[in-house]
């Protein structure tokens, strides 16, 4: 190769190197700094992801690299100097440059370049400027620490640290949720609810993987995220389902509450059965018609709705005698809403889901924020749908078939009624009891909460709250509705009524 | 003389040296390094190591007229340089007349130089620079090439003179005798104490001699070379710009341009001798040593702890960077 050929080749090869060398470089470093950062992660809880370690060593790769090659490109001197060096060619090169450019003068001049040439044919440009990495191993093996810490070794902290808090805040939160959700997923499949049975298994999964030891702060909000988005879009396709059917639509959801739709299609029930008697008098009539437009008023009912509709042409048929007619317009009313009744359901049930999900984000968020007392999640009550304050009728006589209150409030319709699988309640902590002895919280009957500390390990089975303390539960639930709200004293009679002859069918 | 003559010709020469002179090949090298510079050169060793036989044996080998001065401290100047003398023919009449002393050769072999005073030493500084000598206002040029080989014992410090410093300075290159080792002390006594004792004949002649010292001076020599011998000789000054660590801790003085002169002459003739026709780093960087190990001046301190000059010219030789050919990126 001529020496002007060798020095271009070479000149090439060095900005590549160099290039090359410079990204090295700058994956050292950037994964260096990730990997103590992760390192760090034992000690304070901040938010470090793989995906941010390696875009941002890759960025640094690359930004090194472009520098690197497009700032100053070695010099034919600066080449030239490089492959004397290496090739042992005793400075043939750099003197063959002030030659070139007419600097020496000499009778020897074209010896030398006889000289020169034959000294470059020898050069091998390959094996004087390599392309090779020498820091590679190490490089490799750091992105490896890396990502090998991410995978197995995350979420390891040091006892008595911000992290350590947060990483028990996180397992807590996720023993809390799955058991939630093996209970929101039995009552969902009781009842049908397809949506919220997808749900309850998705918030299972990222409970498991928030209860693990492996888990992090960022990490569960991460999958937090993700779950509320499901929740939000799950619900989305509930209430649009529930829009069809005649639910207004408000910013926190259906203005319609299920209970006061299974309180209209209770009426129903009973009108249809009124018109089924062989003859009506004529204020039983008129009171068939009274209760079909109090019907129609109902609030959150769309004057569009098809309830609506059936039960419109259902009065005209009445006024027009035509009974049989008027029974198979309220039948389909009574369909419709019963159909309403039951997404709306599922989209409460959705709505508490996604209640859990935000109240353990937020607990998690202010153990990553440092706030103190981590118990006080354990603390914090049961969610339940709201007691609406504008119920229809609320002031009425509770004897009276035409204002009698509605169902409870989530849980069964009649004492006694509903199948076994609803009564199910959550499934008992797995105990760790390998690693030390644990506490042990739960109720054991009627109203009571028991704790107790176990120093073995728990028992594997399949762990299923007895009837009772589900009861027990809704009572507690139910208490503190009654508390908090204002209900008028019949209504509270009613529903202590309704609990205690829930506790007498129980086994 | 083109470059392959010159090969061939220090070819010979070196043969018939090593006919006679044992072992010594650094030293040789060294010799004739200086010799090829137009250049003089101190040897330095202990009594015995044959560095007289080394200069009588070059100035046979090169076909020059040889002379040796053993200079002791009652040596006079006139006794180097010659003198005017009044000579009266047979009718009685006087004029003065030069007689030229043992300088007026072409190799100079100054024995044992640092025994004579520094006023005797000095003589030798106009016909080392100049290649002339100057008595009574009248100027004699020396025959050309001209060569002064002096030798001095380093163990022997009572009745000396350390030479000056510009005398030093007028020595291409110190180089320092060591004692042969044993199979080269062997090889003497073999070659020394038998009935044949082995004879040289002159392979060149002073003509020769300096179309060698022609073609040395047009070895081609790079920018960043030259670079490289200036930022060399540079930094042995501690109060320089970039003085090396060892000569800011251990040097008074530096070496002068004249030293960087020798430096790179002597790194064409080295190149020339290695058959290259150009200057490289490693040229320079060989003939530091000899050439500027005397020119250092070493501070108290560098005395006291038994510092070497040597030390400090190889710690300087390692520090100083090769010099970059031009400016740009490192690769």
């Amino acid at each position: 190769m001529e020496p002007e050929r060798l020095l271009r080749v070479a000149r090439r090869r060095l900005r590549v190197g160099r290039a090359l060398r410079a990204a090295q470089e700058a994956l050292w470093v950037t994964l260096a700094a990730g990997f103590l950062a992760q390192l760090g992660t034992v000690v304070v809880p901040y938010p470090l992801r793989l995906e941010w370690v390696l875009a941002s060593a890759a960025a640094a790769a690359a930004a090194a690299a472009a520098v690197a090659f497009l700032w100053r490109p070695p010099t034919p001197q600066l080449a030239a100097g490089h492959l004397d060096r290496t090739c042992g060619l005793q400075d043939r090169l750099s003197t063959w440059l002030a030659v070139r450019e007419g600097r020496l003068a000499s009778r020897l001049v074209d010896r030398f370049l006889e000289d020169v040439s034959q000294a470059a044919r020898g050069v091998r440009v390959r094996e004087a400027v390599p392309l090779r990495l020498e820091r590679w191993r190490q490089v490799a093996a750091l992105a490896a620490c890396v990502v090998v810490w991410d995978l197995w070794l995350s979420g390891t902290t040091l006892p008595h640290t911000a992290a350590r808090r947060v990483a028990e805040v996180v397992r807590r939160e996720g023993q809390r949720l799955g058991e939630l959700a093996q209970a929101w997923e039995l009552q969902a499949r009781a009842r049908g609810f397809g949506e919220a049975v997808k749900t309850a298994q998705a918030v299972r999964q990222v409970a498991r993987g928030l209860a693990s030891p492996r888990a992090t702060g960022d990490r569960a909000q991460q999958e937090l995220g993700g779950l509320r988005g499901h929740l939000r879009s799950a619900r989305e396709r509930l209430q649009t389902k529930a829009a069809q059917l005649g639910a207004s639509l408000g910013p926190e959801g259906p203005e319609l509450e299920p209970w006061a739709v299974r309180a209209v299609e209770r009426e129903l029930r009973e009108l249809g059965r009124a018109l089924e008697e062989v003859s009506l008098s004529p204020e039983q009539a008129q009171q068939v018609r009274r209760a079909l437009s109090r019907l129609q008023a109902t609030g959150g009912l769309q004057p569009a709705s098809p309830a609506h509709r059936a039960l419109q042409q259902a009065q005209a048929r009445l006024q027009a005698g035509d009974r049989g007619k008027a029974r198979e317009d309220v039948r389909r009313a009574q369909e419709a809403l019963r159909e309403l009744a039951r997404l709306l359901e599922e989209e409460g049930m959705l709505a508490a889901h996604q209640r859990e999900v935000e109240a353990s984000s937020l607990s998690i968020g202010r153990a990553l924020q440092g706030a103190p007392d981590p118990e006080a999640v354990q603390q914090r009550p049961l969610a339940y749908p709201a007691v609406p304050r504008n119920r229809p009728g609320a002031a009425a006589n509770p004897e009276d078939p035409e204002t009698r209150p509605w169902d409870g409030p989530q849980y069964g319709l009649e004492p006694g009624s509903g199948h076994v699988t609803d009564k199910l309640g959550p499934a008992t902590p797995r105990l760790e009891g390998h690693r030390r002895p644990e506490s042990l919280r739960g109720q054991a009957g009627e109203g009571k909460v028991y704790s107790a500390r176990l120093s073995a390990p728990a028992s594997t089975g399949p762990a299923r709250t007895p009837l009772v303390r589900v009861s027990a539960r809704v009572v507690r639930q139910t208490d503190e509705v009654l508390r908090a709200q204002r209900v008028p004293g019949s209504y509270r009679e009613w529903v202590r009524e309704y609990f205690a002859g829930l506790a007498k069918s129980g086994p | 003389m083109d470059v392959g003559e010159f090969h061939t010709l220090y070819q010979r020469i070196r043969s018939e040296l090593a006919r006679v002179v044992v072992g010594h090949e650094e030293v040789v090298e060294g010799v004739l390094l200086a010799v090829l510079s137009g250049g003089h050169a101190l040897l330095e060793g202990v009594p015995g190591v044959g560095k007289t036989l080394l200069v009588k044996t070059l100035a046979r080998v090169l076909g020059l007229k040889f002379s040796r001065i053993q200079f002791t401290p009652d040596l006079m100047p006139a006794d180097v340089v010659g003198t005017n003398v009044l000579v009266q023919d047979a009718e009685g009449r006087r004029w003065l007349t030069f007689q030229r002393g043992p300088i007026f050769s072409q190799i100079v072999l100054a024995d044992e130089i640092n025994r004579a005073t520094p006023k005797t030493q000095s003589a030798l500084l106009e016909a080392m620079q100049e290649g002339a000598v100057t008595v009574a206002g009248v100027s004699y040029p020396l025959e050309r090439p001209f060569f002064v080989l002096a030798t001095q014992n380093p163990i022997e410090m009572e009745g000396t003179y350390p030479l000056p410093e510009a005398q030093l300075d007028r020595f291409l290159f110190k180089l320092r005798v060591p004692f042969p080792d044993t199979q080269a002390v062997v090889e003497i006594l073999e070659r020394t104490t038998g009935a044949q004792v082995p004879e040289v004949q002159p392979v060149a002649e002073a003509d020769g001699v300096l179309r060698m010292q022609a073609l040395v001076r047009e070895v081609l020599t790079a920018p960043h070379v030259q670079a490289y011998v200036a930022r060399l000789v540079e930094a042995t000054h501690p109060q320089g710009p970039r003085p090396a660590r060892a000569a800011k801790r251990w040097v008074r003085y530096g070496a002068s341009p004249r030293g960087a002169q020798a430096l790179l002459l002597a790194a064409k003739a080295r190149a020339l001798v290695h058959g290259r026709v150009h200057v490289s780093v490693e040229d320079v960087r060989a003939v530091a040593l000899p050439a500027l190990r005397h020119r250092l001046l070493l501070n108290f301190e560098a005395e006291a702890e038994g510092i070497d000059p040597d030390h400090v010219v190889r710690e300087v030789v390692e520090e100083v960077p090769e010099a970059t050919p031009a400016a740009g990126a490192r690769p």
